[in-house]
């Protein structure tokens, strides 16, 4: 887990949803490796974009996550190409205490498919899951639209951060798994990066992901 | 407001307030103040800590106000801004209730004669919660309170680490202010960071506030009315807002409202469209991307070509840092008391705010160093969590604020790549900032350099071609000279502006410190060797232009130095007048009038130091010295004779060729002479000086036998008298471009007359 340039892979990871959903917290408890209630419960709302990296393990490969972050309120058409260019994940997060978020979902979907690459990773995440007297959203109604549209499923609470980091391991393994079976496709006949499909933004992974078979 | 944090001391507002209305100061001299950092700091509390400073908000008041336009020149009055403020809050107070009570509460106007039945707040049919026809006012309401709730999710994550902030009564206010704006700015509305932006605002108003009992001034207790603290920070905010809301636009215009703006229907889209190269054609981009793109792509490329490709190099978006950067103002750049005195400059230069831009071009050149040399990552990451900056190394330094005004104001002036530089070095020398870009482009640029030098900077081609020795040599050394010339232009000033802190303290000092002014008006004789900035000025990418740019650089450093000097010979004077005992002369009275007018010199010369004006008065600077002129010149009034008469005085054994100035040949033949080589068709009207004096200055048209002479004078020298010589003729009444970067077309025809190396010859 080191930072710094040593890595085998970087993905691009944005988060979206709804302002006030707890995006910058989901992020800022992954990037800091909070465990329990060690952050300010006040966070400033995002204003443009807030951009962090952080390096995890998967399968044995060090992968970079660049965490991108962005203010819920408008879909920024100021920043939305330069948000979504080389994106190769997506938390989508909406409030279980909040139906409006949920429904929402359905059009952060229509933009990822608007803006971003057709083959991104998507995770559904339903944040603040400590606040379960509040519920809205039930978790099977959740689970099961994920699976209609193909996507993964989570539920998080970044206040107590739990399954944050788990959110984010599940998401990169994901990424990761795709990526190498890409190489790995694509070493039969070419040993160059993949250059459609899921897009890496470093050229790092693709040599090696050409390499390690 | 009960409860609030924080309290306001009487005294130091009222200090404030006389400060600012009753001192005299002009509004030019506040806002110098102001961009200083001197404004408050000395009539305010005592701790620059928090920002707990007094006054802030009525020198806000005061810059923002739109009613009066500044008068320059003219003294602020306190009358004129009531009236303002007067207005303002019942504006405010109308339309709190117009835009914030519900419908059936505004029912209760009377009906008034001549309006119809049809009105549609009196028709049940329109006018009910439940109606669905458009014009029902209770659909707008409770659009409205969808807006609010908007509002009030992010002012209750204002400043979450200020407790003010968390106070209900706090918030509610806030986000009414942010309503009563969204409701009457529909185009834009309400979007997130105008909480941001206001949270300042109210935070210094309200400190300012004082209740009806406070025992002040009375103009001072209704400018700073705790009752009215809502409706003055709405009024700052609408002010501020008037240069940052096209930065929040984020829709399309209604093509109906482009229609009765513009002439014609097409204008708004011919002249917007661009094409994407992802999206197809979009016929609208959003005016914060525009700037954020002026700023990146032509600003900072003017200035910076290197840092500018680093970033373009990398792919960096400007609007990834911009947006947050602009909407904001900064503040989640720099902490509370930071932004405050950032804001503090850019209200008083100018209420459009249109430095803002150039603030970001020198927090660019800040971070200039990581931009350069890190990955897109961590550029990213040093762009969108800006370093907070560390302590200055030096005691008296300007705070890392003012510094970033004063940048960004010089960055306006003259946008060229050498004032780039200068306030590199200022950020290394003075924050301690790392320049070390990588050394790999380093060398190979050297190489290029030489062949480049040609075309790249002060010597004519032809000249180079001619290879004429006293070309040739030329050839050499500028380039050298000019960067150290530059450089230490800089650190005089930071010099100077130390010794001029000694010299407002006490006239008793006076004498000590005038040997650091001769000196540093010699200084360009003295060593050159440690100058490092050479990297910066040896770029390859070096564009065609540069040459102009660094001239203008040169020139300004050059009026510095030239006003120090006089600067320097005027408190020559001064001090003598001062020290002159009175039993040892007979007129005591003219004695003691003319230690009044010698002190009356002296405050001007504190304010041209602090104000730093384009030109001189001569007559204010030198006014007690006319007295004594000998009897026989009193009778001139040129403007040359007090100070030749000055200098004879003074230096008696000197012959200073600026006392013969007055009847030289004007600069404009001498260039022509030296660029064109035709030295001999027009000799030098050498008569006019003594023979040494004449080598030295017109090294150019010299010949073979002036080879040692210009041996042993360094370029600099040359340089400097050149410039010297016919600016003394003409400094009394045309002052030189000293800030005329900005007329581009006019700055290129004076440094025709005031280019000394003939590098304009080139153009």
């Amino acid at each position: 887990m080191t930072e710094g340039s040593n890595y085998d892979y970087l993905f691009k990871v944005v988060l979206i949803g709804d302002s006030g959903v707890g995006k910058s917290y989901v992020s800022l408890a992954f990037l800091s490796r909070f465990t329990r209630n060690e952050f300010n419960l006040e966070s400033k709302s995002t204003i443009g974009v807030e951009f962090a990296t952080r390096s995890i393990n998967v399968d044995g490969k060090t992968v970079k996550a660049q965490i991108w972050d962005t203010a819920g309120q408008e879909r920024y058409r100021a920043i939305t190409s330069a948000y979504y260019r080389g994106a190769v994940g997506a938390l989508l997060v909406y409030d279980i205490a909040k139906h409006a978020t949920y429904v929402n979902v359905t059009r952060w979907l229509k933009e990822l498919r608007d803006h971003a690459d057709s083959n991104i990773v998507i995770m559904l995440v339903g944040n603040k899951s400590d606040l379960k007297h509040l519920r809205a959203v039930p978790t099977d109604e959740a689970k099961a639209f994920s699976t209609e549209n193909g996507l993964s499923f989570i539920e998080t609470s970044a206040l107590d951060a739990s399954n944050v980091e788990g959110a984010f391991q599940t998401i990169l393994t994901d990424i990761y798994r795709i990526v190498s079976a890409k190489s790995l496709e694509s070493s039969s006949t070419n040993i160059e990066p993949p250059t459609q499909g899921i897009s890496v933004t470093a050229p790092e992974p693709a040599d090696k992901g050409g390499k390690c078979c | 407001m009960e409860g609030t944090p924080v309290s306001t001391s009487e005294s130091a507002l009222t200090e404030a307030f006389r400060r600012l209305f009753s001192s005299g100061l002009s509004f030019t001299r506040i806002k110098d103040e102001a961009l200083n950092d001197r404004l408050l700091s000395k009539a305010g509390s005592n701790s620059n800590e928090a920002p707990s400073i007094s006054g802030r908000s009525i020198a806000w008041k005061l810059f923002l106000a739109k009613h009066e336009p500044l008068q320059s020149s003219s003294t602020p009055r306190a009358a004129s801004l009531l009236d303002g403020l007067r207005k303002s809050r019942q504006r405010y107070t109308r339309l709190l209730e117009e835009k914030t009570k519900p419908p059936d509460k505004r029912l209760a106007e009377p009906p008034t004669v001549g309006k119809t039945v049809t009105d549609s707040t009196r028709n049940v049919n329109l006018n009910n919660p439940l109606s669905l026809h458009n014009e029902n006012p209770w659909s707008e309401w409770f659009a409205g309170l969808e807006v609010k709730q908007t509002i009030s999710q992010d002012v209750e994550r204002t400043f979450p680490d200020m407790p003010f902030f968390r106070e209900a009564e706090i918030q509610n206010q806030l986000t009414n202010i942010l309503f009563v704006y969204s409701a009457t700015h529909s185009r834009i509305g309400y979007r997130q960071g105008m909480h941001e932006l206001l949270a300042p605002l109210y935070y210094a108003v309200n400190f300012d506030a004082v209740g009806e009992h406070a025992s002040v001034e009375h103009e001072l207790r209704e400018i700073c009315s705790r009752d009215w603290v809502a409706a003055d920070a709405w009024a700052l905010f609408d002010a501020v807002m008037d240069g940052v809301s096209s930065w929040y636009e984020w829709r399309e215009p209604d093509p109906r409202l482009v229609l009765q703006e513009q002439q014609g229907p097409l204008s708004g889209h011919v002249n917007l469209v661009i094409p994407d190269g992802r999206h197809g054609i979009q016929a609208w981009v959003a005016p914060i991307v525009k700037t954020c793109n002026y700023i990146q792509n032509d600003l900072l490329k003017k200035v910076d070509p290197n840092l500018w490709a680093a970033l373009q190099k990398a792919g960096i978006e400007p609007q990834l840092y911009g947006i947050r950067w602009l909407r904001l103002l900064f503040t989640r750049e720099f902490d509370m008391t930071d932004t405050m005195k950032l804001w503090d400059g850019l209200f008083a230069c100018d209420p459009s705010l249109a430095l803002a831009q150039w603030v970001c071009v020198a927090m660019l050149l800040r971070v200039r160093t990581e931009l350069i040399n890190g990955d897109y990552s961590s550029q990213l990451t040093s762009l969108l969590r800006y370093p907070s900056p560390k302590k200055s190394k030096l005691n008296d330094a300007p705070t890392h604020t003012c510094l970033l005004l004063q940048h960004a104001l010089t960055l306006q002036m003259s946008p060229n790549p050498s004032t780039a530089a200068t306030i590199n070095m200022e950020n290394r020398a003075l924050l301690d900032i790392d320049s070390n870009v990588q050394e790999p482009p380093a060398s190979p640029r050297r190489r290029p350099q030489v062949s480049r030098q040609a075309q790249s900077s002060f010597i004519p081609v032809r000249d180079r071609d001619t290879n004429h020795p006293g070309h040739s040599r030329q050839a050499s050394s500028p380039p050298l000279g000019i960067p150290e010339m530059l450089a230490r232009g800089l650190l005089e000033r930071g010099e100077s502006l130390g010794i001029n802190k000694t010299l407002l303290s006490a006239v008793s000092e006076l004498k000590r410190n005038i040997p650091d002014i001769s000196a540093f008006v010699k200084t360009p004789s003295q060593g050159s060797s440690s100058f490092p900035l050479e990297d910066e000025h040896t770029i390859p990418e070096r564009p065609p232009w540069e040459p102009k740019s660094r001239l203008e650089v040169e020139r300004e450093m050059e009026a510095f130095r030239r006003r120090d000097k006089r600067l320097g010979e005027a408190l020559g004077w001064i001090v003598d007048t001062l020290l002159q005992d009175e039993e040892s002369v007979k007129d005591v009275q003219a004695l003691r009038r003319r230690r009044g007018e010698a002190v009356e010199s002296l405050a001007y010369i504190r304010d041209v130091l602090i104000s730093d004006p384009a030109e001189l008065e001569e007559d204010r600077l030198l006014k007690g010295n006319s007295g004594q002129q000998p009897p026989e010149k009193v009778g001139t009034s040129q403007a040359e004779e007090p100070e030749s008469s000055l200098q004879q005085r003074d230096r008696p054994t000197v012959i200073e060729p600026p006392t013969i100035a007055p009847i030289a040949p004007p600069l404009p033949v001498s260039v022509v002479d030296s660029g064109s080589g035709r030295k001999i068709s027009r000799p030098p009207p050498a008569t006019q000086f003594s023979p040494n004096v004449s080598v030295a200055r017109r090294p150019a048209s010299g010949g073979a036998d002036m080879s040692q002479e210009l041996a042993k004078s360094a370029p600099w020298n040359r340089t400097k008298s050149d410039f010297n010589r016919p600016t003394t003729t003409v400094l009394p009444r045309k002052p030189p471009p000293t800030s005329s970067g900005r007329q581009d077309s006019k700055s290129v025809d004076k440094s025709r007359e005031f280019d000394p190396l003939g590098a304009v010859e080139y153009k």
